[in-house]
């Protein structure tokens, strides 16, 4: 049953940031972009950022993505902030 | 005299001095047994040079092209570390870029996931006419002294592990930090 509970989580990254979301909380079956402008604000994601995906039970160790990926569940999904531009 | 006057620390009484060799001036006299040298000149393709092999840069710029030109300069060198800062208003990065006989013990500054430094988009400060009003946009100061003090975190574990520092033990390839969350995650790519 715990199992079943637990749903199909993924790990939204931006920067410092991370956060664990059950995927059917974000849409039907959303894409990396849908799923980027839903946490635009939540998370400070640039909407230009590169993607990158990780999913070490699938043996997924930084696989860049474009914006229609639809993760699965156990992804870790960084939207790769851009270098901070003032010194 | 520096269009962020107004967050510098050092002594500005002498009026039109260059700003790192005010900088070094105040320097000196903190710390006389040490010795200091100022470049009055911004970075460019014919200066770089003065960076050479085993030099540790720390970098606080505020544009790409320069962490660029920086990069891809190191990138000739057997042997040298680029620790570069930058921050936005809340949140900030602190990036290495370190090689070790002639191979990258982390990935440059311009590698795939940066393509804002790899084709950088901004000007450069010496494309910025001297008579063109530069507008400085606001920054806080407890982001910059985080980002800061996260640079010279970076060059104190460098400096502790030595020479057997490598792709393993090398402490993170980017420091991301936000004050807002209160979050900072080291992160190595893979």
């Amino acid at each position: 049953m715990s199992e079943l509970l637990q749903g199909n989580m993924i790990t939204v990254i931006s920067g410092a940031n991370e956060e664990s979301y059950n995927l059917e909380d974000l849409g039907r079956n959303p894409t990396v972009e849908e799923i980027a402008s839903i946490l635009a604000d939540v998370m400070n994601i640039n909407p230009n950022a590169k993607i990158r995906r990780r999913n070490p039970d699938k043996e997924i160790f930084g696989d860049m993505v474009d914006r229609n990926y639809r993760p699965v569940s156990g992804d870790e999904i960084e939207f790769i902030m851009e270098a901070g531009d003032k010194g | 005299m520096g269009k962020n006057k107004n967050r510098q620390f050092f002594d500005f009484s002498k009026n039109g001095t260059n700003k790192a060799q005010a900088n070094c001036d105040w320097y000196k006299k903190q710390f006389p047994s040490i010795q200091f040298r100022y470049k009055d000149k911004y970075i460019d393709e014919q200066n770089a040079i003065w960076i050479q092999d085993s030099d540790i840069v720390m970098m606080g710029v505020d544009n790409h092209k320069t962490r660029k030109l920086a990069s891809d300069w190191c990138s000739q060198l057997p042997n040298v570390t680029i620790i570069s800062g930058g921050n936005n208003l809340t949140n900030g990065d602190v990036m290495l870029y370190m090689r070790r006989n002639s191979h990258d013990i982390t990935p440059p500054l311009t590698n795939d996931c940066h393509p804002e430094i790899k084709y950088p988009q901004d000007r450069h400060p010496n494309e910025i006419g001297c008579d063109e009003l530069v507008e400085s946009v606001p920054q806080l100061l407890p982001m910059n002294l985080i980002v800061s003090s996260w640079m010279v975190c970076a060059l104190d574990t460098i400096l502790a592990i030595g020479d057997d520092i490598s792709v393993n033990n090398v402490p993170f390839h980017i420091q991301y930090v936000d004050i807002r969350s209160g979050a900072s995650r080291p992160v190595k790519r893979d």
